[in-house]
């Protein structure tokens, strides 16, 4: 019997993955970067910079590892990272570093 | 006219003629998963105002904003972290077809998640102590429908993944399917995602 299930994993092309080694190193440099992140706020003249860099940082490793956006179709890409875009640059816009 | 009935007449073709070879549509999963980012995408539209709220209101009461607990949540922050290393596992682990590491990972996931919201809770209740509620002023305002929507995210997160946990248990997923997983973990990953913008952008700025 067909269920929705089985319909949604029917054999597509060849699928590229990022291993399970992979995820842990992954979640290594999130928290790493999460404990620089906390570091970073003691540095006055480089605190938004870096914490923007950061950020991005994080937030690429799970979009592109976790979400495997890496290796899914580029339509995908394209559809989510488009209002990424714009909402970054709307917050950024209103941050401190925009009225120092 | 003939053009307008000659299209449905080919398309009932193909269809009774994948029915007959019990074919399967070849791209439900990508279709799905695209429906997802499309959502996900949408949901970035409704946290980016919220998240820039905060941004304006620290800018009025910052004062308020330097009683956050900047220790605690970055404690939260680990937390969800985690849940999102556990679904990645539980993916892991089902693609090479251990199903026993796939239920555990996904059992970690929801205490880490349940876990996560109590956390938050408790910071509400203290933050309440230091006179900071909805109704506070701007800063409150915005902070508490921030946080509160992202919280409500993990509980809905936390519901489809008890879903997801119980499917598991009773062997639905298997080496060969298990896009429930995959479906639920694109979900669980961006309220991650929207958790790394909060942290830095409301609690570390």
């Amino acid at each position: 019997m067909t269920t929705p299930e089985t319909i949604a994993h029917a054999p597509e092309h060849e699928e590229k993955h990022a291993s399970e080694g992979t995820f842990f190193v992954v979640f290594g440099a999130l928290a790493a970067l999460t404990v620089i992140e906390l570091l970073v706020i003691y540095l006055p003249g480089l605190r938004y910079p870096l914490l923007i860099g950061l950020m991005f940082a994080k937030a690429w490793l799970v979009i592109d590892y976790f979400m495997n956006l890496r290796y899914d179709n580029k339509l995908f890409r394209i559809s989510f990272l488009i209002p990424v875009a714009a909402g970054v640059i709307m917050t950024i816009l209103l941050t401190p570093l925009s009225h120092p | 006219m003939q053009q307008e009935t000659a299209v449905p007449a080919v398309v009932a073709t193909h269809a009774s003629e994948a029915h007959a070879h019990h074919e399967v549509v070849p791209f439900s999963k990508n279709n799905s998963k695209f429906a997802m980012w499309l959502f996900l995408a949408s949901e970035v539209m409704f946290f980016t105002p919220l998240i820039a709220a905060n941004v304006w209101a620290r800018t009025v009461q910052p004062e308020e904003h330097a009683l956050l607990n900047i220790p605690i949540t970055s404690l939260n922050s680990f937390i969800l972290l985690a849940s999102s290393y556990f679904v990645a596992r539980a993916i892991g682990a089902i693609r090479n077809g251990n199903v026993i590491k796939m239920q555990r990972s996904l059992v970690l996931n929801l205490v880490a998640g349940l876990v996560f919201f109590l956390i938050m809770m408790t910071e509400y209740v203290e933050l309440s102590h230091h006179g900071i509620t909805l109704n506070s002023g701007p800063f409150g305002f915005a902070f508490f429908t921030l946080t509160g929507f992202h919280g409500l995210h993990v509980l809905i997160g936390c519901t489809w993944l008890t879903i997801v946990l119980n499917k598991a248990i009773n062997g639905v997923y298997t080496k060969d399917n298990y896009f429930g997983v995959e479906f639920y973990g694109l979900y669980w990953h961006f309220v991650d995602v929207v958790w790394i913008f909060i942290f830095t952008i409301v609690y570390l700025f």
